[in-house]
């Protein structure tokens, strides 16, 4: 009885008392090391995570169903967005290449690769076997980097959708080269 | 019991036991003098009694003795478990309670936050998009089709071969 009482008393801890841990996530990527890499701020920097990003979804219900759809099933989306310097270019490429490896070594899918001369682009999905659970976006130019990991349930048709709403080009063909 | 005499039995075991006052051991002294039951019954309880008192004694484990009186001994034992467990309790809520204000809950964002969210959203699919589209210009097309989006969901692994001629 008394042994049933202490574990009781651990139920309040296990319900109200965990963080949510993102970090253990499928479609986690850790991109703390950003700032190390760049001297200057992030142009952009998002960063939002449940249960802000739900009550987000909730606000937008009415005014843009398809967002607040798409958002309330996201854990948590981050975005970075630097402003490049011609002697940074060198060390972010690097960057993304060691990434790379170590996404495609924790089997990420990536589904685009642009590599050319003035630019970097790699885009991965992680996929737990039913659902895909992360979008990563590595991506470097002449003028700017940009890094965007989205951790959750998602749809990939929805962002197909969104279109013209956030200028995705239309999607009903593919062409790769 | 002895049917002729007066003597009660319970009166010979006592007297056999010792246990009488001396004017009543007196009186049975005679008595068992010249009734041969009454000594015989005398004799059987003093030897029973002698017998007893051979009786090795051993010390029971504590356990034994607990089980036979649980009530005394594990008194003690009680008092300190109770302080115990109190104890415990109280740890256990100041470490959930530090927990619970770590987490973050719906309660802890103002109408401001939840805006912001909002925007920040917005912003971070227009990045996406812009690269996105970007990227799509340089693949000279589009880059998430609809007709690559929905069988994605079920098997990236089997659109490898058309994205990328076989190579992953």
């Amino acid at each position: 009885m008394k042994r049933i009482i202490i574990l009781l008393c651990f139920v309040p801890l296990l319900v109200f008392g965990q963080e949510t841990d993102f970090s253990k996530m499928a479609g986690y990527i850790d991109l703390d090391e950003l700032t190390k890499l760049f001297n200057s701020e992030a142009v952009t920097e998002v960063e939002i995570q449940n249960p802000l990003l739900s009550m987000a979804a909730d606000m937008m219900e009415e005014e843009d169903p398809k967002v607040s759809s798409m958002l309330k099933t996201l854990q948590l989306i981050k975005v970075y967005t630097f402003e490049n310097t011609v002697d940074q270019i060198k060390d972010i490429k690097a960057y993304i290449e060691e990434l790379d490896g170590k996404l495609s070594s924790r089997k990420w899918n990536r589904f685009v690769k642009v590599r050319d001369e003035n630019e970097t682009t790699y885009v991965y999905l992680k996929n737990d076997g039913k659902k895909v659970k992360g979008l990563t976006v590595l991506s470097v130019d002449n003028d700017e980097s940009t890094f965007v990991n989205i951790v959750g349930d998602i749809d990939l048709k929805n962002i197909s959708s969104l279109g013209g709403q956030f200028n995705i080009p239309k999607m009903d063909s593919i062409q790769t080269r | 019991m002895n049917t002729s005499c007066k003597i009660e039995e319970d009166v010979l075991i006592q007297y056999a036991f010792g246990e009488l006052n001396w004017l009543q051991n007196l009186h049975v002294a005679r008595h068992t003098k010249t009734c041969s039951t009454c000594w015989q019954i005398v004799e059987e309880y003093k030897l029973l009694q002698r017998s007893f008192k051979v009786t090795e004694t051993f010390s029971c484990p504590d356990l034994a003795v607990e089980s036979i009186r649980p009530n005394q001994p594990s008194r003690r034992k009680t008092y300190y478990w109770r302080f115990a467990f109190a104890a415990a309790v109280i740890a256990l809520f100041a470490i959930g309670l530090s927990k619970i204000d770590r987490t973050s809950t719906s309660a802890d964002y103002s109408q401001a936050d939840v805006r912001q969210a909002q925007n920040d959203a917005r912003t971070a699919f227009n990045v996406l998009s812009r690269v996105m589209g970007k990227t799509g210009k340089e693949l000279g097309g589009d880059v998430l089709p609809q007709q690559v989006a929905e069988p994605l969901e079920k098997s990236i692994s089997t659109l490898k071969p058309l994205l990328y001629g076989g190579s992953s």
